[in-house]
């Protein structure tokens, strides 16, 4: 039987003000099952407190309702002073008449003391329903998580450590050190920052109970106070901490130069870097992030940006190096590849892409012309023996990467000499034998062997010559026919029979007129091969129009400049001849359709519409098939007539036989063939090892996403220069390639957009051997009590104030970059200069509160800092530059905390700072200087400013992603990305959530001192938790009653926290069993039960029915 | 009658009884009043000549699988039944390998009453896009086309349309005449909680006397546990001895589910129902 | 509309987000009408149709639900199961003839004091302006 007794609190006059204790009182005296009613001055004090116990030991009272402030505010208060005389702390309800109810209804008497009395109604139906609780003891993990390293996260750690527990330290950055590190002094000491910052950080980077995780983020939190369990990403530096010495050489040789962060962008810093020098941990870090967009569109995987990166230093030899370590072919590619790279180049989005084909080819004619060194045979270190049929670049590309394993490779091919298509189909003014043949020798070289008119009929042999792997790069040779009368009429050529005997050196005989068939790079090759062999009038006839013409347009390009004409939208019907001789061709116009099945709109021929060319030579150029008769073995073959293989892995139907390139694809490109030589490697060393061939394949890549483009002057890409039409005569090539000047400076045009290129210059010359490009992202795991978190602010960008010059002229700096200028250790060497003449300033404008306490431009609230840095900075330029002056234009200058900050604002005037109340209209240029106008609401003049240099005292704002962060953690944020506190008076380092809690600028602007003190009270609250025995777990979870359960699970599917399970009980029933441990007391599973069968204890559905119809 | 097809069904589940595989049939039988059907439970082989199937079979059959657990038993089912199954199999009410489906394509259902059997089809038949039950072990009678009117909840438009006065008012009226008799409940294979929501003490969340507010509150609160899970069989609206019209409120909360959540009951047993579930970008209308 | 008509507002708020933002109106002194009575949940997704069924059949002229911010819930997935549960629980009981004005769900957060006390003196002002619920 319920015995409750009700406490009405005055609270002062802040309940009694507006609420009639005394009534309520008296309706709570005829409420059922209520024995007691008093009510209390300060119910929370000392003897409310007591009036309490003695009334419940007196009346004998089993249930206990307040009357007071809000339930967040004393719940825990009171629950303690029942259970300080024997009642269960949780047969206490607070009905909340202060915050609730006399706070927010002043004035109004009446209205407001029945709304008290029907909130004690509601909470004595409740209570009267609620069951004695006991919470569980549970142990304490005592070890803390401390996320950011700033000075505020630097003290905690410190505290807690010296305390004797362990801390793991996160910190995103590679250093910690935070924003205090880039601080030249610090106010109002002026005591050198990195003086005072440094021994603590050396302490944490070695105390013995400090695991500090630099360059890691924490990617999930769980759990509850005392029981935290953390997952932790360790982003990969590349480097191994545990070999770097900090030499500094792979920073040396690195070619990746970028804007520094550390020194706000007014320094550079390397790929690989140490972001200051006494960072700790002390050691370099890679930033590589992820594969530049040219070497994810190379189907090959070529790492352009490492090569190019080289070309920029004049690193001519080492970056060809980078490209050898995928394939051989930078002459080859360099001059006929289709370039995929160059779309997808993140410069194409600036002015033009970078030439990257280009580079390539100069950095294979630099090595040629110079002289070629004799490239040294690869041991053979693999049992295996492997055939390759075909010398094609498919073939090469497999030979190359499979002798570089070690393996004894032997390449078969039916004609005369090695290359392929690339020798035989390919007209020497694009790519000259030369150039292959060197890139052919290398490969032979390396110890592949080519034999060469040696063609394979059946693979049987090959296998039994003691081959254990094949590869077919037999490449896609035969001719396609049209299938029109009078195809085989003398004076018709198919393209590849032409080009071949033009390859081979055989004389065609050609007349005065040709008709090139096809708009391929075959036909375009024909046509151009007519010319140079003395055909005067050449006219291509393509079916479709110029925009679906196939061939690579530069190619195109010159082919109209060399005179040729290409008669679009027009097709053959058939050949005219006489005296069985080519006297014509009879073609019909074209019109476009409805796309096909390759999405190209399908040519329809125009009735009515023939036409005839007169012409000495057909030459048929529309495609070319795979010849199916070449071997003897029952090969698989798709519906397009190419060979049939698996689209991983490449085998073919035959077991231990690869294939790729043309005779796959069909008619491709020479790096679409590399690529499949490359892949077909894989395949094959995986093969004669007997290892799995499918896993890992395709391999995923990160693709570089954001590349910044902000601070890229445009600079158009350098043209290739192009022999004169006059001396297209023979066969000389006709583009000519950059020379080394040019080279450079186009390669000085790629943005970089991975960082770090890979061309491992780095691990050239680490004597430690600490690097390791290969390295992954770890997730540690760690088990906490306690977690602290200080994650900063940072000042805002000030390219978003463009109307004070932020962003927009070089000598409107923000307040950090000053710092970095002043500092010793910084881009200027600690020289104040206008970055755009880098002279010293003679007049110095500081403006003040910008982004602060205006909503629209950031937080609204005030940075708190300001106004003492831009006294301190103020002060440190007069004393490096006697005849310097600064103007301060403040809105109010504050100078918070204690006399010897106001104090420092007045030595800043001393000094000779003009003080200047007042806002600023605009910032622009004048005279070679800059001009800052504004009023002056002193004296309510307008004035105007000559100024060398312009510092924007930039608002403070919380770091950049931390909502996700706090997301994670479960902890409150307001609108600004700003942690809520408990409480914002008397709890202002803990978070809603036990065993969380807060500091530094993470909170609100604070500046040093503030950051220290708090991240000592956080420490505080860690200690005190750890100094427990135990800890009482929240006994308010949900149960199921498994007489009403129907095991439908759907509580299971919408549990948070999967803290809900199937169980089968004896009788074969299938029930829902809940978790006592995981339990968070949320309620979803208690709604998603029909039959009512889930019971969240404190919070059950009859304390909330209860409390419903109480009102 | 298509004796056709009732002797399919009759041959399959002998055989069935015959060879063991099932325990029973769960089938139709004609009533005693020789016109309309009746559900019909046969547990030895001869018994199988008493089943049929016509326009009269209204019975969603599956109901009686609830009580059968661990038993194997064999059940005729209609397309709409079928999704009742489907629900059941999704809610972890009923094992796959404990039930054997005889599958019958469906031409519709008559209204019919004691000794009385319409030309008429039910309402629920007109516009129900299934020819075929979505699950079955054997299939009566082979594959089965039949041309259905388009779904557009007319009904449901039209109750809308009223002002929400008249809205009001009309279902005042409705939830006034209900009795409580619950068997709406009963004949609904939805309903199967151990403890009913409104047959709890604590809390008490309706009481049993028939007033309208506690009617309004049951009839609500039942519609409201089967919103994404009714397939719309309305045997609850034949049933309802006062002539309530549920199908006007099951209906709404399927069209409301539809448009919402993309959702049908009974469709696919793996997909999860649209309250298992959420959607973290859904505006759902709410200040967002 | 009867003479002396105040509406009964009941409103559900969870403890982590809208319960603490109510306080907050409370601390700063925020003034709205005292037509609402605030029972506490832990969760939004603790709110079960029955309690806003319960409320209207024992008089309430308005219910409101408050949850945190989606995305924000102290229980990860809370609110955004009392968003679908209440989106298809207001089409209904209008549909009923429950005007969906009366049921009203807002995502408030522990910060946003005055949003509370604005949203609720708007809720009390509607509901004074659409009359007793029993009468309409």
């Amino acid at each position: 039987m319920a015995r409750i007794g009700v406490f009405l609190c005055h609270c002062g006059s802040n309940i009694a003000g507006a609420v009639n204790i005394l009534e309520v009182a008296e309706a709570a005296k005829r409420l059922p099952h209520v024995v007691h009613v008093e009510d209390n001055k300060f119910t929370c004090s000392d003897p409310g407190q007591a009036s309490i116990q003695k009334a419940i030991t007196e009346h004998n009272l089993n249930r206990v309702v307040i009357g007071a402030c809000s339930p967040r505010m004393h719940e825990s208060t009171f629950r303690r002073t029942v259970a300080g005389v024997g009642l269960n702390p949780y047969l206490l309800e607070i009905a909340n008449i202060r915050e609730h109810c006399s706070w927010v209804h002043p004035g109004q008497v009446e209205e407001a003391t029945a709304k008290a009395i029907e909130l004690v109604r509601k909470a004595v139906a409740r209570v009267a329903w609620q069951e004695p609780l006991t919470p569980k003891q549970v142990g304490i993990t005592r070890r803390a998580l401390v996320i950011g390293g700033g000075i505020a996260g630097i003290q905690a750690s410190l505290d807690i450590a010296d305390a004797g527990y362990e801390v793991v330290l996160v910190e995103r950055e590679p250093s910690i050190g935070g924003h205090m590190a880039q601080l030249d002094k610090t106010f109002p000491t002026l005591d050198c920052s990195a003086c005072i910052l440094t021994p603590k950080m050396t302490m944490v980077g070695q105390h013995a109970n400090i695991k500090l995780m630099s360059y890691s983020e924490v990617e999930d939190v769980s759990g509850y106070i005392g029981n935290f369990q953390v997952k932790i990403k360790n982003k990969s530096r590349y480097i191994d901490v545990n070999k770097c010495t900090g030499c500094g050489e792979c920073a040396r040789v690195c070619p990746v130069e970028l804007n520094s962060e550390f020194d706000e962008n007014m320094g550079k810093r390397k790929a690989t870097y140490i972001p200051f020098p006494q960072a700790i941990p002390n050691k370099y870090t890679i930033d590589k992030r992820g594969y530049p967009p040219c070497r994810v569109a190379c189907p090959a995987g070529v790492n352009a940006q490492g090569y190019i990166a080289l070309i920029s230093q004049g690193k001519f030899k080492e970056a060809l190096e980078v490209l050898r370590r995928t394939m051989p072919f930078a002459g080859v590619c360099g001059r006929v590849c289709t370039h995929p790279c160059e779309q997808e180049c993140e410069r194409g989005k600036v002015d033009q892409p970078v030439a990257i084909r280009t580079l390539k080819r100069f950095m294979a004619d630099y090595e040629l012309k110079a002289g070629r060194e004799k490239a040294a045979p690869v041991e053979r270190t693999k049992e295996g023996k492997v055939a390759i049929v075909g010398s094609g670049p498919a073939g090469l590309a497999c030979a190359y990467d499979l002798v570089r394993q070690g393996y004894l490779v032997t390449v078969f091919d039916s004609a005369p000499e090695a290359g392929g298509l690339l020798r035989y189909g390919i007209p020497e003014y694009r790519l000259p034998k030369e150039v292959l043949s060197n890139e052919i020798s290398y490969i032979q070289e390396l110890g592949a062997e080519i034999k060469t008119n040696t063609p394979v009929k059946n693979l049987t042999e090959i296998f039994n010559g003691g081959y254990k792997a094949i590869f077919l790069g037999t490449g896609a040779g035969m001719s396609q026919k049209m299938g029109i009368p009078g195809e085989n009429t003398p004076g018709v050529l198919h393209s590849l029979d032409f080009l071949r005997q033009v390859n081979f050196g055989v004389k065609v005989n050609l007349g005065s007129k040709a008709a090139i068939i096809g708009g391929g790079n075959a036909a375009v090759d024909a046509a151009r091969i007519a010319r140079r062999l003395g055909v005067s009038e050449i006219t291509v006839v393509y079916r479709r129009s110029r925009a679906e013409m196939p061939a690579i347009p530069s190619e195109i390009e010159e082919m109209e400049h060399e005179g040729i004409k290409i008669h679009f939208l027009a097709a053959p019907v058939k050949v005219l001849s006489k005296d069985n001789r080519v006297k014509g061709i009879q073609c019909i116009r074209m019109e476009l359709g409805e796309p096909d099945a390759s999405g190209r709109r399908r040519p329809m021929p125009v009735k009515g519409s023939e036409f005839t060319l007169d012409v000495d030579n057909v030459i048929i150029a529309v495609g070319q098939g795979v010849d199916k008769a070449m071997l003897a073995e029952d090969l698989a073959y798709t519906d397009w007539g190419t060979l049939s293989v698996d689209p991983v892995t490449l085998q073919t139907n035959i077991d231990g036989v690869f294939a790729g390139g043309d005779v796959v694809s069909g008619p491709a490109d020479v790096i679409a063939a590399v690529a499949a030589g490359k892949e077909a490697a894989i395949s094959m060393d995986r093969y004669l090892r007997g290892i799995d061939m499918q896993e890992g394949r395709p391999e995923t890549v990160k693709r570089v996403t954001e590349v910044s483009k902000d601070v890229v002057r445009p600079i158009a890409r350098h043209s290739m220069p192009t022999l004169e039409l006059e001396k297209r005569k023979g066969f000389d090539e006709v583009e000519l390639g950059f020379d080394e000047k040019t080279a450079i400076a186009e390669a000085q045009r790629c943005l970089n957009c991975a960082v770090c290129s890979e061309c491992r210059e780095c691990e050239k010359v680490c004597e430690a051997q600490a690097i390791d490009h290969e390295m992954q992202d770890k997730i540690s795991e760690e088990d906490v009590g306690a977690i602290v978190v200080a994650t900063g602010a940072t000042p805002l960008d000030l390219t978003q104030f463009s109307i004070y010059g932020g962003g927009v002229y070089p000598d409107v700096v923000s307040s950090l970059q000053l710092e970095r200028m002043m500092n010793a250790a910084g881009p200027t060497g600690g020289e104040v200069v206008r970055p755009s003449n880098g002279a010293h300033p003679k007049e110095v404008v500081f403006i003040s509160c910008v982004g602060s306490r205006d909503p629209r431009t950031g937080s609204g609230y005030c940075s708190k800092v300001c106004c003492m840095y831009m006294a301190k900075e103020a002060i440190m330029i007069k004393e490096h530059y006697p005849e310097a002056h600064s103007y301060i234009i403040y809105t109010d200058a504050r100078g918070p905390g204690g006399k010897i900050f106001e104090d420092f604002l007045i030595r800043a005037e001393k000094a000779g700072t003009t003080y200047m109340r007042g806002q600023i209209d605009s910032v622009a240029r004048q005279d070679g200087r800059l001009s800052v106008s504004g009023q002056d609401f002193l004296t309510n003049e307008a004035f105007n400013i000559p100024a060398d240099l312009v510092v924007l005292a930039t608002g403070l704002m919380p770091n950049r992603d931390v909502a996700k962060l706090f997301q994670t953690i479960h902890i409150s944020y307001d609108a600004k990305n700003y942690l809520l506190q408990a409480h914002p008076k008397l709890r202002p380092v803990e978070t809603a959530v036990d065993g969380i809690y807060i500091g530094g600028c993470a909170v609100a602007p604070t500046d040093v001192p503030e950051s220290v003190a708090q991240g000592s009270a956080a420490a505080e609250y860690v200690l005190k938790l750890f100094s427990q025995e135990a800890i009482e777990a929240e006994p308010m979870t949900s149960v199921v009653d498994i007489t009403k359960c129907a095991g439908c699970l759907l509580c299971r599917q919408v549990c948070p926290f999967q803290a809900i399970e199937a169980e089968t009980l004896r009788d074969g029933r299938t029930v829902a069993s809940i978790n006592e441990s995981v339990c968070k007391g949320c309620g979803i599973c208690v709604v998603a039960c029909r039959p009512g069968a889930i019971k969240l204890r404190g919070f059950s559905d009859q304390q909330v029915l209860a409390e419903v119809m109480a009102l | 009658m298509d004796m056709e097809l009732i002797q399919q069904i009759r041959d399959k589940a002998r055989n069935l009884l015959e060879e063991g595989t099932v325990e029973g049939i769960i089938g139709y039988e004609r009533a005693s009043d020789g016109v309309t059907a009746r559900p019909f439970f046969a547990y030895e082989p001869p018994a199988a000549e008493r089943l049929i199937f016509d326009e009269t079979c209204t019975h969603n059959l599956v109901k009686y699988l609830l009580d059968k657990k661990g038993k194997k038993m064999a059940v005729v089912v209609k397309p709409c039944d079928s999704r009742a199954i489907n629900l059941l199999l999704n809610e972890g009410q009923i094992e796959r390998d404990k039930v054997f489906i005889i599958g019958v394509g469906c031409p519709g259902i008559v209204e019919t009453s004691w000794n009385y059997k319409s030309e008429t089809l039910q309402k629920r038949c007109r516009s129900c896009q299934l020819s075929s039950p979505l699950v079955y072990d054997f299939l009566a009678g082979g594959e089965f086309e039949r041309q259905a009117e388009e779904e557009t909840y007319s009904d449901i438009a039209e109750a809308e349309a009223e002002s929400l006065a008249n809205r009001r008012e009309f279902w005042q009226e409705q939830f006034g005449r209900c009795i409580r008799c619950y068997a709406c409940r009963q004949v609904c294979p939805g309903c199967y909680c151990p403890v009913c929501f409104a047959e709890q003490l604590e809390p008490l969340w309706v009481g049993i006397r028939i007033a309208p507010e506690e009617n309004e509150l049951w009839q609500t609160m039942r519609s409201f546990h089967l919103a994404g899970r009714c397939v719309g069989c309305n045997e609850c609206e034949r049933v309802c001895p006062v002539d309530i019209p549920l199908s006007l409120l099951n209906r709404k909360l399927e069209k409301d589910v539809k448009e919402l959540f993309a959702f049908q009951a009974g469709l696919d047993p793996e997909e999860p129902p649209p309250f298992a579930t959420f959607k973290k970008e859904e505006k759902l209308e709410f200040g967002e | 509309m009867t003479e002396n008509y105040k509406p009964k507002v009941i409103g559900f708020l969870c403890n982590w987000c809208s319960y603490a933002g109510a306080d907050v109106a409370g601390t700063s002194r925020m003034k709205y009408p005292p037509n609402i009575r605030i029972i506490r949940v832990p969760c939004s997704g603790r709110v079960d149709p029955l309690f806003v069924l319960k409320c209207f059949q024992n008089g309430a002229d308005g219910v409101l639900i408050s949850g945190c911010h989606p995305g924000d819930c102290h229980y990860t997935d809370g609110n955004y199961h009392a968003r679908r549960r209440f989106a298809l629980l207001r089409d209904f009981l209008d549909y009923l003839g429950i005007d969906k004005k009366r049921l009203r769900v807002e995502w408030v957060s522990a910060s946003e004091g005055q949003r509370f006390a604005e949203m609720v003196s708007d809720f009390t002002a509607e509901l004074t302006k659409l009359g007793p619920r029993s009468k309409v």
